[in-house]
C-alpha cells in the first residue's frame, strides 16, 4: 500500500468530512439566543381590550412573555400548556403575557373566545416589540425573572416539563 | 423638528396605531427598547432613503432562508424594514441600527458577516489552495529530479527451463 497517497487522501478528506458533519449536524434554523442573560427590552402596549400594559409594572415578579399568532399551529399546541401554567403559577405571582405576532386582532379574539386565556393579550403595532426581542418565528417564549433579566428563551412550543422547571427556578 | 419627522415616519409606517389617536403610546413605542440616543440629526430625505435601502439590503429577513429584508415579501420583513426606516429618520446611524439588530438577533442577521471579525474564514480557502499548489509543485519537482524507478529484472529459474523449452517447442509445432 502506498502510505503517502493514503496520508494525502486523509489530509484532504478528513477536514472536509468533519466540516460537512458539523454543518449537517445542526439545525440551520437554530440561532443563538442573543438576549438570554440580559435585561428584557421594555415595552408598553395595549391589550386587545384597550387596556394599557407595561412590562415595567410587572417588575419584581417573574414574567412569561409569549409571542404567538392564530395562523401558527404549534402556538395552538402550546396553548393548553400555557393555560395550565398560568392557572398553577399565576397565584404564585408569575405574570403571563401574550404578544400577537403578525396577526389580525379579530382572529385572535375569536380564537381566545374558543380556547380561553388567563393572561393579557397585547397588540404589537409595527411588530416593534417582536423585533426588540429578536423574534424570528412563532411561538417564542421569554422567561423574565424578578430582576427583569431574560433567563430563558424557548423557540417553538414550550413543553410542560420545560415550563415547570423554568418557573420553579425563577420563583 | 425631530418629533415632527418622527410623527410623520410613524404615520407612514403604522397607520393602524396612528389612527388610534394614542399619541402617548406611539411616542413610547417609537423610543422604547433603544439603549442609546441617535448619534446624528435626522437626515435629509435623499440620505434617509439611501441609508434605509442599504440597511434593508444588508440585513436578513428573520423568517426567510437567505433573503434580505428588501427582497422578502414576508410580513416580518416588512415590519423590520419599517423599523429600519423609522430609526434612520430619527437620526440613528447605520452602525447603530446594525448593532441594534445584531444585538437582538445575533450576528446571523447580517447577510455578510463583518470581515474584520471573521478574517480566518475569508483567508482559509486561499491559504488551503496555496498549500495545495505548493505540495503539487514540490511533488512534481521531486518526480522530475529523482531517479527513474527501477524495473524489476527478470531472471528465469533454471529449474523450470525444461518446462519452458517444452512449451515453446509445442507452440512451434502448432504454428506449423
Amino acid at each position: 500500500m502506498n502510505w503517502r497517497v493514503l496520508i494525502a487522501g486523509a489530509v484532504v478528506t478528513v477536514p472536509l468530512v468533519s466540516l460537512l458533519a458539523a454543518g449537517f449536524g445542526r439545525d440551520p434554523k437554530l440561532r443563538s439566543n442573543a438576549l438570554e442573560g440580559r435585561d428584557a427590552p421594555s415595552f408598553s402596549l395595549r391589550t386587545i381590550d384597550g387596556e394599557p400594559f407595561s412590562l415595567a409594572d410587572a417588575k419584581g415578579s417573574p414574567v412569561v412573555v409569549n409571542f404567538w399568532s392564530t395562523w401558527c399551529q404549534p402556538c395552538k399546541i402550546e396553548h393548553p400548556v400555557l393555560m395550565d401554567a398560568a392557572e398553577a403559577y399565576g397565584p404564585a405571582g408569575v405574570h403571563f403575557v401574550a404578544v400577537i405576532y403578525q396577526d389580525d386582532v379579530s382572529k385572535v379574539r375569536a380564537y381566545l373566545n374558543r380556547a380561553g386565556s388567563h393572561w393579557p393579550t397585547l397588540e404589537d403595532p409595527g411588530g416593534r416589540t417582536a423585533i426588540a426581542y429578536g423574534v424570528a418565528g412563532v411561538p417564542e417564549t421569554f422567561f423574565i425573572d424578578k430582576d427583569g433579566v431574560i433567563v430563558r428563551k424557548v423557540s417553538g412550543p414550550v413543553s410542560q416539563p420545560i415550563m415547570v422547571t423554568t418557573l420553579e427556578e425563577m420563583l | 423638528m425631530r418629533s415632527l419627522l418622527l410623527a410623520l415616519a410613524l404615520c407612514a409606517a403604522t397607520p393602524a396605531v396612528a389612527a388610534g389617536d394614542d399619541a402617548d403610546i406611539v411616542e413610547e413605542l417609537a423610543n422604547a427598547q433603544l439603549p442609546d440616543p441617535p448619534m446624528e440629526d435626522p437626515p435629509e430625505e435623499a440620505t434617509a432613503v439611501a441609508r434605509t435601502e442599504r440597511l434593508q439590503k444588508a440585513l436578513r429577513c428573520p423568517v426567510c432562508q437567505g433573503l434580505s429584508v428588501a427582497d422578502s415579501p414576508a410580513d416580518a420583513a416588512r415590519a423590520m424594514g419599517n423599523r429600519i426606516e423609522e430609526l434612520v429618520l430619527q437620526g440613528y446611524t447605520e452602525d447603530q441600527i446594525t448593532e441594534y439588530f445584531v444585538d437582538r438577533y445575533g450576528a446571523w442577521v447580517e447577510l455578510e458577516p463583518p470581515k474584520e471579525e471573521h478574517q480566518t474564514l475569508f483567508i482559509a480557502p486561499f491559504v488551503g489552495l496555496s498549500l495545495g499548489v505548493l505540495v503539487l509543485l514540490v511533488w512534481a519537482r521531486r518526480r522530475e529530479d529523482g531517479e527513474p524507478e527501477a524495473v524489476p529484472s527478470y531472471s528465469p529459474d533454471p529449474a523450470l527451463s525444461q518446462y519452458r523449452d517444452r512449451i515453446l517447442a509445442e507452440l512451434d509445432e502448432e504454428a506449423l
